[in-house]
């Protein structure tokens, strides 16, 4: 039984950096704990902090697919592309679905500002929009049972 | 052979460390893990190495389960690939580790964070899936540097045989690294006689040159290729510095202290990638050939082995026309007319033996005392000639036994006067005959030092 009380709460600058330019990568895994890889776009925390709702690139019939519907064990996580900093929160998903519009407009934004931020460090706007994907989206929220500082470095790994 | 659909030599520009790859494992009891890598790099055309560095969550997840998928980025084209990976085992020795942990200390060192960036270890994967990512069609076969570059090596050899002197090989052979092979960006160093620094001697695209800037051996990528003795090359320093802005910033936060280095190199203010080749003759080292680019990942995995042999070549010729002794006596006749004019000030310092003339610092060390002894001898009795014998022979220079570096001393020195434009130039006339030219008289001022490199000026008792 969860108890809400003792659950992580994403702090303010958590969130701004979550909503940010940031590369969003998803880990789920198979009935045989193989890791699958995702990307994903236009993550959401929840007004409380205790939630995320976010787009998964996971078409029918994807492994990615499968491996939420079967299980939804999953971690996800944020950094620049300077990887100059790094956050990864982890919990199960409660919702897959079709993303709604206001889904895919937070997921248009969060494209710009990652094309933006990968431009910064000198990477042309034609080649990170490379990364994004926009077929197979699925709306994935969970709520937040560990949130981990993996900032390279001494605290890499460390529970926030 | 490899069964991958997709076989790791194709896909060589990923597997560079130029973006940041996602890692994914899972934990013994189902909980995945997200994390970021910064070299995923090729082993053989079944497995890859990936560095262990701070991934503590993954190394744990690997030791009791050894599945992993990596997603690797081509720099260039925006290719990406996913590689389902198994876990073998970990190298903290042995070939692959020295050269992956070569290129990490070189980073680390450039960005002054030695002390953070220790790589625990080398994870050696295997290969069992190695697939297009996203929207990435079948990848076109990179081309092959290696059979390409023959005709190109071929006429570097030949240029490089043609120099008469060390100090044409120097500027010939990274004239030609540019001609050649684009490398517009170069700085050729030799270690000193001590083995603890370097001295850079000749550079190319440079301005101002950089001749004479000095790096400590085991500092930045230069000194830590020369102290290796390996081949360095950065894929991509601009996230080096990025990263290293978040190390000092994780470090500060765990209560440590950032170290403090730097390194007076000339450098392009736009540098984005960079590689470090040590020099190597007689089986000591000699020098190292530093290479700048614009341009994000143009020094490969693939280029290694090409920069090792211009590498080679070129320490080679240098060590051939350092070693050069035909030596000519100096010509005896004196200047036809004294210079006239105001006259030049120069001061020798004997604390670091740096020079000045007008104010203005020259040169410091070993071309320090040859300029001094030089501008002696011409104000005492208006000489102009003299001979790289004599330098050698000269006790009161302090050159090494051997001196093997007199030739890349000179030209340092040489280059320097000529930048400085101080009314001192330094030309070689002959085989081992060395010109000075004055443009006024010269006033000489020796400033002794009370510090510990007194003994050293001290005259011999009973000389």
């Amino acid at each position: 039984m969860k108890r809400p009380d003792l659950e992580p709460v994403l702090d303010p600058a958590v969130v701004e950096f979550i909503h940010g330019g940031v590369a969003v990568g998803v880990a789920t895994r198979d009935d045989d704990l193989r890791p699958e890889f995702a990307r994903a776009w236009g993550p959401e925390v929840s007004a409380d902090g205790r939630s995320l709702t976010l787009c998964v690139v996971a078409p029918e019939g994807s492994q990615m697919r499968a491996n939420l519907e079967r299980n939804g064990a999953l971690a996800v996580g944020f950094s620049p592309p300077t990887i100059a900093r790094a956050v990864q929160v982890k919990g199960v998903a409660s919702q897959v679905g079709e993303p709604e519009a206001g889904d895919l407009e937070r997921v248009e934004r969060h494209v710009r500002l990652f094309v933006a931020e990968a431009e910064r460090i000198g990477a042309p706007p034609e080649l990170s929009r490379r990364m994004f994907v926009g077929t197979g989206l699925v709306a994935v929220g969970f709520s937040i049972d560990e949130v981990f500082d993996q900032t390279p470095g001494p605290t890499a790994g460390r529970r926030l | 052979m490899s069964e991958l659909s997709v076989p790791l030599e194709s896909i060589g520009p990923c597997l560079q460390g130029v973006l940041p790859s996602w890692l994914v494992t899972c934990s013994a009891e189902g909980v995945p893990n997200a994390t970021i890598i910064s070299i995923v790099r090729y082993v053989d055309s079944e497995r890859v190495a990936l560095t262990r560095q701070f991934f503590n969550k993954t190394r744990a997840n690997l030791d009791a389960n050894p599945q992993a998928q990596v997603i690797v980025v081509d720099a260039g084209s925006g290719d990406q690939f996913v590689l389902d990976l198994r876990y073998l085992h970990t190298e903290s020795e042995g070939a692959i580790f020295d050269e992956v942990e070569a290129n990490l200390a070189a980073v680390a060192s450039q960005m002054g964070m030695s002390d953070v960036f220790r790589l625990r270890g080398v994870d050696i994967h295997r290969v069992l899936r190695c697939d297009p990512f996203g929207e990435t069609g079948a990848p076109v076969e990179e081309p092959r540097v290696e059979r390409d570059a023959l005709p190109l090596l071929d006429e570097f050899i030949r240029r490089l045989a043609l120099c008469v002197d060390y100090a044409d090989a120097a500027r010939v052979g990274l004239e030609t690294l540019d001609d050649l092979f684009g490398f517009a960006y170069s700085i050729l160093l030799t270690a000193d006689e001590r083995g603890d620094r370097l001295f850079a001697v000749s550079t190319n695209g440079y301005v101002p040159s950089g001749v004479g800037a000095e790096v400590p051996v085991g500092v930045g990528l230069v000194g830590v290729a020369a102290e290796r003795r390996r081949v360095v090359c950065v894929p991509n320093l601009a996230r080096s510095r990025a990263m290293n802005a978040a190390v000092q910033h994780s470090l500060r936060r765990s209560g440590a202290e950032p170290s403090a280095v730097e390194i007076e190199l000339p450098g392009l203010e736009r540098v984005q990638s960079a590689a470090a080749v040590p020099l190597l003759a007689r089986g000591e080292l000699t020098g190292v050939l530093y290479l700048e680019s614009e341009r994000q990942g143009e020094f490969s995995p693939g280029k290694e082995r090409l920069l090792r042999i211009l590498g080679g070549q070129l320490a080679a010729a240098l060590a051939v026309l350092e070693a050069d002794r035909g030596e000519s006596d100096p010509d005896e006749s004196a200047p036809a007319t004294a210079p006239q004019g105001e006259p030049l000030a120069v001061a020798y310092y004997q604390a670091d033996d740096s020079v000045f003339v007008d104010d203005a610092y020259v040169v410091k060390g070993v071309p320090g005392r040859i300029l001094w002894k030089l501008v002696r001898e011409h104000a005492a009795d208006g000489r102009i000639s003299f001979s790289n014998r004599e330098l050698r022979l000269d006790e009161n220079l302090g050159l090494p036994a051997g001196n093997n570096n007199l030739e890349a001393r000179l030209l340092v020195l040489r280059k320097r006067l000529a930048a400085l434009e101080c009314g001192i130039t330094l030309d070689r006339v002959d085989r081992g005959r060395l010109s000075l030219t004055v443009s006024a008289p010269l006033t000489l001022v020796e400033v002794p030092t009370t510090g510990p490199m007194r003994a050293a000026h001290e005259q011999p008792a009973g000389g």
